[in-house]
C-alpha cells in the first residue's frame, strides 16, 4: 500500500499496515511535531489532516487509509508560516504548547471548509482538542483574527 | 564550551543545605544523611549561583542558562527580559536555555509560582556583573576611565562616540564571569529593578522564538528526544495501588523480534522489557501477561479517614493555625451557621504524558528528561545506583504541563534501570492510563466551618477545621515519613486556609493525615480546596443577613489587606450591572446567576473572581458564561505571559470546579483516562474579562494566582441562579434536584 505524507509519496510494507497513523508518522518517520495524549481519540493531540479533514492518528489505521494523503503540522505550511501558525505566535497562543500541534491541525482543517466560521463553529469544531494550560480563550482570539483577515 | 563548576563534589552535608530541606525541619537527619533517601531541591537561590548563569558568545550574543524549568509559564521569557534590560540588548540577543545539573550548581525545584518572585533579583544581579565587567574590558580596551565608558544598545559609548560592541570584547572562546568579578563590584545598579528608569524590555510584551518551534512541531520534548542507537523500554506497571505480581506468564516471547531483554523480579514487583524498536516493544508488551494481586483501597474508606467530623470525634485535629476565642457569648442577633464542604482527589492532567532517556556507560549516567526538579532526578538516579552525584548528568527538555505533578520524573530512573542492563541508551514512555495510574495526586478536602454574623453584617466568630492530607512532604519516601510527620504540619495542606477577614473569635485547626494514596504539589496546592470552603460561607454568610456578596467582603475585609480591598473595588466596577439586577435575597430560579470570591495567593497575590452561571434545565446543563477577574501582581514584566497565566488558572479553576474527581477501586484509578477524567473543554469554556492592576510593587506569582478563587465563585453564583448551596465539589446539573 501507499499513503503520501506531506506530499511525500510513501510506500508502507505489509507488516507496517496494522501501524496507527501516529505510531507511523512517529516511530518510523520520524516526525515527531504529532504528539500523543491518550492514545483513544479522546484528547485531539494527534490531530493531522487526511484529505484535508481533521481525524486523530491515533485512531486511525494504516490500512484503513491506502493512497490518501496525509498533512502533519510539520508540513501544514510549505512557504513559510500558516497564517494561523503567525496568528498562534503573535497571540503568544502556546503555553507548554504540548496540545497546540494539534490545535492547529484542527483549526486549520476547520477554516480550510469554511472560512468564515461563526464563533460558535468555532468553539464547535475545537472541543475535541483539550489543553490543559487553558489556552482556549487565545486560540479562539488567533482563530478570528485570521478569520477576520488581519493577517 | 561548557563552563564546568570547580566545585561539584557537595558533600553530603552541603546538599542537605543545598537543597534546602533544613528549612522544612529534617537537618537532624543530616549525622544520617547516607541513609537518608534523595528529596527535592528546596533551597531559595543565592547571588553567586549567578555566576554560572551567563556567558557572553563569540558574536556578542548572551547564553542564559536559565535556573528554571519551562513548562509554559512564561518563566523562561520574563528572565530573558531581564537579562535583556540589565544587558542593553535586544530580547533576541538572548539565548535562553535550561541548564544541564553539570552547567550550573543546584537550583531550587520550579513550583509555587517563584520563577519572578524569586530569581528576577539574582538572575538581574547575575547579568548586571557581566554587563559591568564588559564595562571593564572596554575601558582597558579604550584605554579610558571606567566611568567615561557609557551604556549602549549591544554595547558601550565612549565619550568621543565611539562605538564597542559587545561582540569586540570576546574573542573564539566565550565570555563568563569570575568570583572576583561579583566582589569587584558589589554595588551593582540592577536596571531592572529601578522604577525611576525608563525599561525597554520589563513591561513590554516579548515573544520567544520557542513560540515559533512549538508551532511548526519542531520544539522537542521527552517524548521526541532521539539519540542515535536507542532502544526502547516498558515497566509493568502495577495497575493499581498496592497491587502485587501473582504471576507472570511470558508466553511465546522469544519469537517476537526485536526483543533484546525480558527482565523478571517477581519478589520486586518487577517485569520489564527492552526492544529495539518501538513496535517490537509494543507487540511484546501484548504477549506478556502479568496478574496483579489488588489492594483494597477505595476511595469511600479512604475519604472516610480523612473526614473532619470524624477527626474531631477522635479529638485528633493536630495542628492549630489560630486560636484566638476572645468572647465565646456571641450578640444576641448573631446568626450561625455551620457547614461542611468537600473537595475530591485530582489529578494533573497535564497534556504530555512523561518519558525519559537514559544512557548508563562506564559508571556514569546520562538522562533526559522534562522535570520540575532535574537535581532531584539526579539523585534519585545516584541513590539508586550508588553513584556520585557528578556521575549523574541531567539535561532538562521543556516540561509538556507541569503543574507539580513532574516534580518527580519516574521513566528516568526505569529508563536508568534498563540501559544499565542493556548498556545502550533507553528510552521509556509512560502511557495515559500509567500517567494516571501511578503519579501523585491532589489529596482531598473535608471541612467543616462554624461562623456566625451580626445583623450589621460584622462576621463575630469563625471556627474552621479541615482534614487531608501532606502534600510538600508527601512525595518523602516512607522510610522517614514518620518521623517528618511526628513533628512537621504540612504548610502546603494548610496554604490559603487563613481568611483575609477581620474576626474578633477565630480558631482554624487541621489534620493532615498520610494514606496508601501518593500525594504531591498539585496548581496552588491547598489553596484552591481551602478557599472554595471559605469563600463558600463567606456566601453563605453575607446571604443570610442579606447584604450583597462583594459589599460583604470589603465591609470585613482585614485593614492589612489594602490591595486586596483595591481588587475588590475593582471587581465591582466590572459587575456593577449585575450587582443591580441579582440581588442576593432574591436567589431562587433565576437560571442566570453571579458569584464572587476573592483570596491572596501565598500572601502576596490577591484576585477577586466573579462568575456567571447559566442554568439549563431542558438540557440539565450547568454552563459558566464568563469569568470576571481582577489581579494583583505587583509589577509585571509580560502583560501577555501574565494574561495567559490568568486565563489558564481561571480555566482551571472551572474544570476543578465542574468536572474533576478521581475515584479508587481495589486500588484501581477508575478515571485512567479523558473519558473518565473530564478536562474543561473548549465549548465549555466561559467568556473572560480580566483586569490587572498597574502597580509598581514587587513582582508576585501569578502561576497559580487566579485559580483559588474560581470554583467558590461558580458555587456561589449556581447558589444565586438556583437558591440551591453545592457544597462538594465537582458541581453537577444533579446537585440541583
Ligand atoms: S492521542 Fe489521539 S486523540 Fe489523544
Ligand atoms: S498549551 Fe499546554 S496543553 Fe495546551
Amino acid at each position: 500500500m501507499k499513503i503520501i505524507v506531506n506530499k511525500i509519496d510513501l510506500s508502507v510494507p505489509d507488516q507496517l499496515k496494522s501501524l496507527s497513523l501516529l505510531n507511523y508518522l512517529r516511530d518510523v518517520l520520524g516526525l515527531m511535531g504529532t504528539k500523543y495524549g491518550c492514545g483513544q481519540g479522546l484528547c485531539g493531540a494527534c490531530t493531522v489532516h487526511l484529505d484535508g479533514q481533521a481525524v486523530r492518528s491515533c485512531q486511525t489505521l494504516l490500512e484503513e487509509i491506502d493512497g490518501q494523503a496525509v498533512t502533519t503540522i510539520e508540513g501544514l505550511s510549505v512557504n513559510g508560516l500558516h497564517p494561523l501558525q503567525k496568528a498562534w505566535i503573535r497571540n503568544a497562543v502556546p503555553q507548554c504548547g504540548y496540545c497546540q500541534s494539534g490545535q492547529l491541525m484542527s483549526a486549520s482543517a476547520l477554516l480550510r471548509e469554511n472560512n468564515q466560521p461563526s464563533k460558535a463553529e468555532i468553539r464547535e469544531a475545537m472541543s475535541g482538542n483539550l489543553c490543559r494550560c487553558g489556552t482556549y480563550p487565545k486560540i479562539e482570539a488567533a482563530i478570528n483574527e485570521v478569520v477576520r483577515g488581519k493577517e | 564550551m561548557v563552563h564546568s563548576l570547580k566545585d561539584m563534589s557537595l558533600s553530603r552535608r552541603r546538599f542537605l543545605n543545598a537543597t534546602g530541606w533544613s528549612t522544612v525541619g529534617i537537618t537532624f537527619l543530616s549525622s544520617c544523611s547516607s541513609i537518608l533517601p534523595a528529596l527535592p531541591s528546596t533551597s531559595d537561590p543565592v547571588a553567586e549561583n549567578a555566576l554560572y548563569w551567563f556567558q557572553l558568545l563569540p558574536l556578542g550574543k548572551v547564553k542564559f542558562f536559565c535556573p528554571r524549568i519551562e513548562m509554559g509559564q512564561g518563566v523562561t521569557i520574563g528572565l530573558s527580559q531581564i537579562v535583556a534590560e540589565e544587558l542593553n540588548v535586544d530580547f533576541t540577543d538572548v539565548e535562553c536555555l535550561t541548564a544541564s545539573t553539570d552547567q550550573v550548581p543546584p537550583f531550587k525545584m520550579t513550583v509555587g509560582s517563584e520563577g519572578i518572585n524569586k530569581f528576577w533579583q539574582p538572575v538581574a544581579y547575575g547579568a548586571a556583573h557581566m554587563r559591568e565587567a564588559l564595562r571593564g574590558r572596554a575601558s582597558n580596551i579604550a584605554g579610558v576611565e571606567a566611568e567615561t565608558v557609557n551604556d549602549d544598545n549591544n554595547g558601550f559609548k565612549l565619550s568621543d562616540g565611539d562605538k564597542i560592541f559587545y561582540r569586540d570584547l570576546v574573542s573564539d572562546e566565550p565570555f563568563f564571569l569570575k568570583d572576583t568579578d561579583m566582589e569587584e563590584n558589589q554595588n551593582v545598579e540592577l536596571y531592572s529593578l529601578q522604577n525611576s528608569r525608563k525599561h525597554h524590555h520589563v513591561g513590554h510584551n516579548r515573544i520567544s522564538s520557542t513560540m515559533k518551534s512549538i508551532v511548526t512541531g519542531a520544539e522537542i520534548y521527552a517524548r521526541d528526544f532521539k539519540i542515535p542507537d536507542m532502544l526502547f523500554g516498558h515497566f509493568f506497571r502495577p495497575p493499581a495501588l498496592g497491587a502485587n505480581i501473582k504471576k507472570i506468564n511470558l508466553n511465546n516471547i522469544e519469537n517476537i523480534e526485536g526483543v533484546i531483554r525480558v527482565e523478571k523480579q517477581i519478589e520486586k514487583n518487577v517485569v520489564a522489557i527492552v526492544a529495539k524498536d518501538p513496535i517490537s516493544l509494543r507487540l511484546a508488551v501484548k504477549e506478556i501477561n502479568v496478574i496483579w494481586q489488588l489492594s483494597r483501597i477505595n476511595t469511600t474508606e479512604l475519604l472516610e479517614r480523612i473526614d473532619v467530623n470524624k477527626v474531631i470525634k477522635n479529638n485528633d485535629l493536630e495542628h492549630i493555625l489560630v486560636n484566638k476565642i476572645d468572647n465565646k457569648e456571641f450578640a444576641r442577633n448573631s446568626k450561625v451557621i455551620k457547614s461542611s464542604y468537600s473537595t475530591p482527589y485530582m489529578a494533573h492532567a497535564s497534556m504530555e504524558t512523561r518519558a525519559a532517556t537514559a544512557w548508563v556507560r562506564q559508571g556514569k549516567v546520562e538522562i533526559w528528561c522534562g522535570s520540575q526538579d532535574p537535581f532531584f532526578v539526579q539523585n534519585r538516579v545516584a541513590k539508586l545506583f550508588g553513584n556520585d552525584l557528578q556521575d549523574v548528568v541531567v539535561h532538562s527538555l521543556r516540561v509538556g504541563g507541569g503543574f507539580g505533578g513532574r516534580v518527580l520524573c519516574q521513566p528516568a530512573e526505569e529508563a536508568a534501570l534498563l540501559s544499565k542492563l542493556v548498556g545502550k541508551p533507553v528510552k521509556v514512555e509512560w502511557q495515559r492510563e500509567d500517567e494516571f495510574q501511578n503519579n501523585y495526586f491532589q489529596p482531598p478536602y473535608s471541612h467543616l466551618i462554624e461562623a456566625s454574623v451580626r445583623s450589621d453584617g460584622s462576621i463575630d466568630y469563625w471556627q474552621h477545621d479541615f482534614a487531608s492530607s501532606p502534600i510538600i512532604t508527601g512525595p518523602i519516601p516512607k522510610s522517614i515519613a514518620w518521623v517528618v510527620d511526628s513533628f512537621k504540619a504540612d504548610e502546603g495542606t494548610a496554604r490559603g486556609s487563613l481568611n483575609p477577614y477581620n474576626i474578633t473569635n477565630q480558631r482554624v485547626r487541621y489534620s493532615d493525615i498520610r494514606t496508601e494514596v501518593p500525594i504531591g504539589a498539585w496548581r496552588g496546592l491547598g489553596s484552591a480546596p481551602n478557599c472554595f470552603a471559605i469563600e463558600s460561607m463567606m456566601d453563605e454568610l453575607a446571604h443570610k443577613v442579606e447584604i450583597d456578596p462583594l459589599d460583604f467582603r470589603l465591609q470585613n475585609l482585614s485593614s492589612d489587606h489594602v490591595r486586596l480591598k483595591n481588587v475588590l473595588i475593582t471587581l465591582g466596577k466590572m459587575i456593577s450591572g449585575l450587582q443591580k439586577t441579582h440581588l442576593p435575597e432574591k436567589a431562587i430560579e433565576r437560571d442566570h446567576g453571579y458569584g464572587v470570591a476573592c483570596s491572596i495567593y501565598k500572601n502576596q497575590t490577591p484576585v477577586a473572581v466573579a462568575a456567571e452561571v447559566d442554568i439549563d434545565h431542558s438540557e440539565q446543563t450547568i454552563f459558566i458564561r464568563k469569568i470576571n477577574c481582577v489581579q494583583d501582581c505587583g509589577t509585571i514584566i509580560n502583560p501577555q505571559q501574565v494574561e495567559s497565566q490568568i486565563m489558564g488558572n481561571l480555566v482551571w479553576g472551572c474544570s476543578m470546579a465542574m468536572k474533576e474527581r478521581i475515584t479508587f477501586e481495589e486500588g484501581r484509578v477508575v478515571e485512567n483516562n479523558f473519558d473518565g477524567y473530564q478536562i474543561l473543554r473548549h465549548d465549555e469554556c466561559p467568556e473572560m474579562s480580566i483586569e490587572m492592576i498597574k502597580s509598581k510593587q514587587p513582582a508576585t506569582g501569578v502561576g497559580e494566582a487566579a485559580l483559588a478563587p474560581v470554583a467558590a465563585a461558580v458555587a456561589n453564583a449556581v447558589f444565586n441562579a438556583t437558591g440551591k448551596r453545592v457544597r462538594n465539589l465537582p458541581i453537577t446539573y444533579d446537585d440541583l434536584l
